[in-house]
């Protein structure tokens, strides 16, 4: 198996003058002017960093830098670390030493961030000038166990740092070949950042396939329409929250989106009449995938299985097996509900420094999903719910322990709980119930608006504050999260009407 | 005139956004909703952290105008409303 940057540097050999990189602003890169700038950054960086094999961070505002960085930290072997910029100092400062990381890289919008961290702070000019050169072509060089870690949220509380080795990473490329067939004919869209793992795929992926990476770090409907149409984009991965938004103008003009070759959903199903109208509007096939940063892909519904089997996830992918289990491990029948635990050759080794953890959730090989479904009798997975507390808002997941930890910090707080709430644009919401020790709640609301703001990322505030007296409890004495959850989807609170009111009058 | 309170409580809410370090005129005139810096989460928040403080509502009326879109302006409505607001 290739290593990541010498199958970069082949597809420059084969394709110099290719457009490799379109960024937002319309800058491009070739191929030969990326590895030109990647070999100035290893320079860079080598002389910044010493030594390799280093945990190294990056906390930089997406562009055509974001790859050429990681390009140039993969030839010095360091592992790299991808941090999401909207956190606050507090948080990154906990993620850092969570990973040990001794280096961070940073610009000059996030340099603040880090300026009480100890640590070795490396800013780079993110509007570099392309000089040009020749291309160094590095000896062969093996593949590394610590390729990447990605942090599982902006959490402060419990953060699980999810370690792919470069083997398993180049494995998960060749899926997403082999299942989307990409070629390096393709022009592949990347709206996701860089810390999220479908970031890293869809950035990474077109690179070692020689293809065209399209760039887009903030996404809006307007802008993300903008950028399918003007580069003829052929093939990207979504998250729901951005694919809802899109599909009226994919639906309302298709002829404009001809290009669009693939779409593939990444997490919640799409409506069946919608996929089929966008097939047969668009020509365009329609993948929906689920699974996790910890196991990559794990089943894949195309065209034909979804028309047959709509409300299922898909079939396993080559080589996954899935089970469901019980508490003790043991299977279930088939069209019983029980655990979703996946076993595949692309799995993270686990939790970075966390073997009590990696334990918990990889089990005989198996990665426990702490998801709930059921398999039919064609081997299809079918998800019901989660047995997690996690929310999943916008495509990133959000630990309510680490908002209530936040929360109980005030001194009228007795206790409170953060659930996520049904929302059409983000899929689920944070809203947090409260149990107070005083009466006057306004005043109580407004200081935890102002002391979360501070403390934590604008996706873990809370959209709602609820106060209530006590909570209801299970009948084994828990605290009812579901009950609460359940009569607060009752009242049909739409919180992200005004976000959409403004993101249309936005795309006019 | 705006008040200095809604200006203070603006500066000190863009400020905590990182990369907001603005001069007064830059900041006034500045068109937050189409610099492409706030995401949709910043957004959602900053409109109930606004209802929330200012004991006030924006609506669509106010979503959809174009004094929403740059500080000023969203001040100027903050102004507005919580002056209606206390009459």
């Amino acid at each position: 198996m290739c290593d990541i940057f010498n199958k970069v540097t082949n597809q420059a050999e084969l394709f110099p003058n290719k457009v490799a990189i379109i960024e937002n602003n319309g800058d491009t890169l070739t191929y030969r002017q990326l590895m030109i700038s990647v070999n100035r950054y290893t320079t860079f960086l080598q002389n910044k960093i010493g030594k390799n094999y280093e945990k190294v961070a990056i906390c930089i505002y997406e562009g055509k830098i974001t790859p050429i960085i990681v390009l140039a930290l993969s030839f010095l072997r360091h592992t790299i670390i991808p941090l999401n910029p909207r956190l606050k100092s507090n948080q990154l400062k906990y993620l850092l030493s969570s990973v040990d990381a001794k280096t961070v890289i940073v610009d000059s919008n996030t340099i603040n961030l880090f300026k009480e961290v100890e640590i070795n702070t490396i800013k780079i000019d993110c509007n570099f000038k392309y000089k040009d050169n020749t291309i160094v072509r590095p000896n062969k060089i093996n593949n590394y166990d610590d390729f990447i870690i990605t942090l599982s949220s902006g959490s402060t509380g419990d953060p699980k740092p999810i370690v792919i080795s470069e083997q398993v990473k180049m494995m998960r490329f060749a899926q997403a070949v082999e299942i989307f067939t990409v070629t390096s004919d393709d022009v592949i869209l990347c709206a996701s950042p860089f810390f999220h793992s479908l970031g890293q795929r869809l950035t990474l992926l077109p690179l070692v396939a020689g293809a065209t990476l399209v760039q887009l770090p903030n996404f809006t409907t307007k802008k993300w329409c903008e950028m399918v149409i003007e580069h003829r984009v052929t093939f990207t991965i979504s998250v729901s929250s951005h694919l809802h938004l899109v599909m009226d103008n994919l639906l309302k003009s298709p002829n404009d989106f001809n290009s669009l070759r693939c779409l593939v959903s990444s997490s919640a199903s799409i409506d069946k009449d919608v996929k089929s109208k966008l097939f047969k509007l668009l020509g365009c096939e329609f993948h929906e995938m689920y699974g996790a940063t910890e196991i990559a892909t794990a089943t894949n519904l195309n065209q034909v299985d979804s028309l047959k089997k709509p409300a299922s996830v898909g079939a396993p992918c080559k080589n996954v097996k899935i089970r469901i289990v019980n508490d003790n491990f043991l299977d279930k029948n088939t069209m019983e509900l029980g655990k979703i635990i996946i076993k595949s050759p692309l799995a993270s080794s686990g939790y970075y420094n966390q073997p009590k953890v990696t334990d918990k959730f990889f089990v005989s090989g198996y990665f426990v999903t702490g998801d709930i479904g059921f398999l039919d009798k064609d081997g299809f997975l079918y998800f019901v719910d989660r047995e997690k507390d996690i929310i999943i808002s916008g495509g990133e997941n959000i630990y309510p322990s680490d908002i209530e930890a936040c929360i109980n910090k005030h001194s009228s707080v007795d206790s409170s709980i953060v659930i996520g709430i049904d929302d059409i644009y983000f899929g689920e919401v944070p809203v947090a119930v409260v149990v107070a020790m005083v009466d006057d709640h306004i005043l109580i609301e407004k200081q935890l608006r102002l002391f979360l703001r501070s403390n934590l990322a604008s996706n873990q505030q809370p959209m709602k504050y609820f106060f209530r007296k006590s909570f209801p409890l299970t009948p084994s004495g828990k605290i009812d999260r579901r009950k609460l959850q359940n009569s607060i989807n009752s009242f049909g609170l739409d919180l992200s009407a005004k976000l959409r009111q403004i993101q249309k009058i936005k795309n006019k | 005139m705006i008040n200095d309170e809604t200006l203070d409580y603006l500066r000190i809410y863009f400020n905590n956004l990182e990369g907001y370090k603005l001069d007064d005129k830059e900041f006034l005139e500045y068109r937050y909703l189409d610099s492409g810096n706030i995401d949709s989460f910043e957004i959602v928040s900053l409109i109930i952290d606004i209802e929330t403080r200012f004991d006030v509502s924006i609506d669509a009326d106010d979503t959809e105008s174009d004094e929403f879109r740059y500080i000023e302006g969203l001040a100027k409505i903050i102004d507005e409303k919580s002056a209606l607001h206390k009459r």
